[in-house]
């Protein structure tokens, strides 16, 4: 996908300038991390939950390959269809084939990050297949043809003004049916039904899959996980890699913090599990569900980050938590990273599966300041791997050499004390004859761009070293 | 591959060159924290004790969600019907009486001149069954667990527990014995694993369909039931 404009510096810039979008951004970040807070204060013992969440996701992770390959038997068991897509291109075309032979016209799809990344819709589309997004948001942004701006709330950047003027323009909506927004969910609930009922195929994507029972999980609010895996002859599940747990008691655990640390609720209203299809001609047959069942399992890059420095990124389990806190994803929004898993877990996701070469900008987005680490129900050590990523953009040349020279120098200096109070005296000098009444607005040359935007107190006259020596002799 | 039939087996070439890539991945990856054996259960110390049915009467309302009582299937008509007061020719769709709690609900609906919908395994694919489901203005179903810390209930699929009578209606009325309640949802799958995996599909629903989609504003009945009312019987 396109993302205009084409540059980080650029979109950062645009978002900046868009004063509507940061009051929003401000706004929803701050409830919803008082909500988080909240939430996890219900759940006793709530630390210990997320330890516990974090060793599962660390070993399941440490024997990846036991688990997929005891998950794929375990679907197979049940009847189900499994397919490992090496790529983007492998998944697409694997679903794009099935939905050809099956005759497929309409597919109705739940909210998945996993489909966004492999450009799905693009695929059945130019196949001739329509594709309905079910999620409100995700349905909004389709008519919008947008992108979705965070990973849980896709549609955080758009007024219900913009959504109302938008169910007007796409679907003929009356003022009284977006009077309000209940009025503009009810128009959604009414157009979108007559598509479950419609639809061929559902497509989901999967927040956890059980490694002993194959069985698949939708955490959603709204319902439409439920009716895409429920209506539709044929349901796909996009499954990344990563997402398995080894067993049902697992998942109890993940569910218990999932949802606390995304939007502060103790449970998603629908945690849905999906154990195959309606067993269609058994004795078991059931009244409703798919008569088959297939899982699509996305590598995509995952392995090499598992065969990485970076393996823990893959402990995530995509509660966007870390976007809401971090002050960089406050300022900018999501759509300013280009990319489909934007903030702090973003900044380290994105780079790994996608190569440095396209997203070198994202590490940088960051003061590392560690409230992404603070926040994760997993404890991700994201600043880590930010700096690991920095360190392999210097190293491979992608950022300019006066970084990695600069540091160099910096180090030079600093293990030498005599060179280093004779250069931290300079400096104070320096800053002192550029500043005025002790601030510096203004900075000659190349240096003026870090002025622009913020101003920089003048050094003191006295140096830390001096005053403690001070300080050390006056105690004697 | 896409013309398989459903339930062949993964194709050979695909599945080594999965095992392939992921065995030398695991071999290098870099990972805080791993044990090399599973960690197990995590057990809380326990929790000082709370009455269970009262947290789940506060969480259940505090999402919008209703909680009654009532001892027989006389007592579940009246709720029912009380939801339907103003419904011109009224349609609820419901679970086989076998997977309820009570028994004669139907006959008793009926005689208030409610229309009772069951789902027909048989015609799960015909359009004019669906279409007639999704006309119900009440679901019934049973559930098999209350789940006292998040005021949620759990309901496994099943022949006769069709999944759209939680689903499709606007109004969603579960039957939960009192026994079922537990703590949470992992106390519940710690001590009745097989459940999970009973039917085709198990759910933990936790109040009504809702979203916030557009500035963060809370709506309700967005794909699933607006109302969900959860009756506790013996």
């Amino acid at each position: 996908m396109s993302i205009e404009p084409a540059t980080f510096d650029a979109r950062t810039h645009k978002a900046l300038a868009d004063t509507a979008l940061r009051k929003t951004l401000r706004d929803v970040t701050a409830v919803i991390l008082d909500s988080r807070a909240a939430g996890l204060a219900r759940l006793p013992h709530s630390d210990d939950w997320r330890d516990h969440a974090r060793r599962i996701r660390a070993h399941t992770l440490s024997r990846l390959d036991h688990y997929v390959d005891q998950f794929v038997d375990a679907v197979e068991s049940k009847g189900g269809q499994v397919f490992y897509a090496g790529t983007a291109s492998d998944a697409v075309s694997y679903i794009r084939d099935l939905a050809i032979a099956k005759r497929v016209k309409l597919v109705a799809k739940s909210k998945s990050m996993v489909t966004e990344e492999i450009e799905l819709n693009k695929g059945l589309e130019s196949a001739g297949v329509r594709v309905v997004e079910t999620d409100l948001g995700e349905y909004i942004v389709q008519l919008a043809q947008d992108r979705p701006s965070h990973i849980v709330m896709p549609i955080m950047h758009m007024t219900r003004h913009q959504v109302a003027d938008l169910f007007k323009q796409k679907l003929g909506a009356t003022d009284e049916e977006v009077a309000d927004i209940p009025e503009m969910t009810q128009l959604a609930r009414r157009v979108l039904r007559q598509e479950f009922i419609n639809a061929d195929m559902g497509i989901s994507g999967c927040n956890f899959a059980v490694a002993e029972t194959g069985s698949i999980t939708t955490c959603t609010n709204e319902g439409n996980g439920r009716l895409c895996t429920t209506m539709p002859r044929i349901h796909v599940a996009v499954v990344g890699i990563e997402r398995i747990v080894p067993t049902v008691h697992d998942l109890g655990v993940m569910l218990n913090v999932l949802a606390r640390s995304s939007t502060g609720q103790n449970l998603t209203v629908y945690s849905n599990i999906v154990n195959g299809a309606r067993g269609a001609g058994t004795e078991r047959a059931e009244g409703d569900g798919p008569d088959e069942f297939h899982v699509v399992l996305v590598d995509n890059g995952r392995t090499a980050v598992l065969g990485s420095e970076r393996a823990e990124i893959l402990y995530c389990i995509r509660c966007g938590a870390c976007l809401n806190t971090c002050p960089v994803f406050q300022q900018i929004g999501g759509h300013a990273y280009g990319a489909v898993y934007p903030g702090p877990i973003g900044a380290v996701l994105t780079p790994s599966l996608q190569g440095l070469e396209h997203f070198n900008d994202l590490p940088q987005a960051s003061s590392l300041c560690g409230a992404c680490k603070d926040v994760c129900p997993v404890r991700i050590d994201i600043p880590r791997m930010l700096l690991s990523l920095r360190a392999t953009s210097v190293d491979t040349g992608r950022s300019p050499a006066w970084v990695g020279l600069g540091i160099h120098a910096l180090r030079w200096v600093s293990t030498r004390p005599a060179l280093f109070r004779l250069a931290g005296a300079a400096a104070a000098r320096a800053t002192r004859l550029l500043a005025r009444d002790n601030w510096i607005t203004k900075m000659p040359g190349h240096l003026s761009a870090w002025t622009k935007t913020r101003d920089f107190p003048a050094l003191a006259t006295t140096s830390f070293q001096e005053r403690w020596q001070a300080k050390r002799r006056g105690a004697r | 591959m896409a013309g398989e039939t459903p339930g062949g087996t993964m194709n050979a070439d695909n599945r080594t060159r999965m095992r392939a890539a992921l065995k030398t991945a695991v071999g290098k990856a870099l990972l805080p924290d791993a044990g090399l054996n599973h960690p197990g259960r995590f057990e809380p110390p326990p929790a000082p004790g709370y009455d269970l049915f009262e947290r789940f009467r506060t969480e259940l309302t505090k999402l919008g969600g209703t909680v009654h009582d009532a001892a027989s299937a006389g007592d579940v008509a009246d709720i029912v019907l009380g939801r339907l007061a103003n419904v011109i020719a009224p349609k609820v769709m419901m679970w086989d009486e076998a997977h309820l709690p009570v028994s004669g609900l139907a006959d008793a609906l009926r005689a208030h001149g409610v229309q009772v919908l069951m789902q027909s395994a048989d015609r799960a694919r015909d359009d004019a069954h669906r279409a007639e489901l999704a006309s119900a203005t009440v679901g019934i179903t049973g559930a098999d667990a209350g789940l006292a810390q998040t005021g949620s209930i759990a309901v496994a699929s099943g022949p006769g527990r069709g999944r759209l009578a939680s689903l499709l209606a606007p109004i969603h009325v579960a039957l939960l014995r009192r026994s079922l309640m537990f703590e949470s949802l992992p106390v519940f799958i710690d001590r009745h694993p097989g459940v999970v995996t009973a039917g085709a599909n198990f759910v933990c629903i936790t109040g009504p369909s809702r979203t916030a989609d557009i500035e963060h504003v809370l709506a309700r009945g967005v794909h699933g039931p607006k109302e969900i009312h959860v009756v506790l019987l013996d």
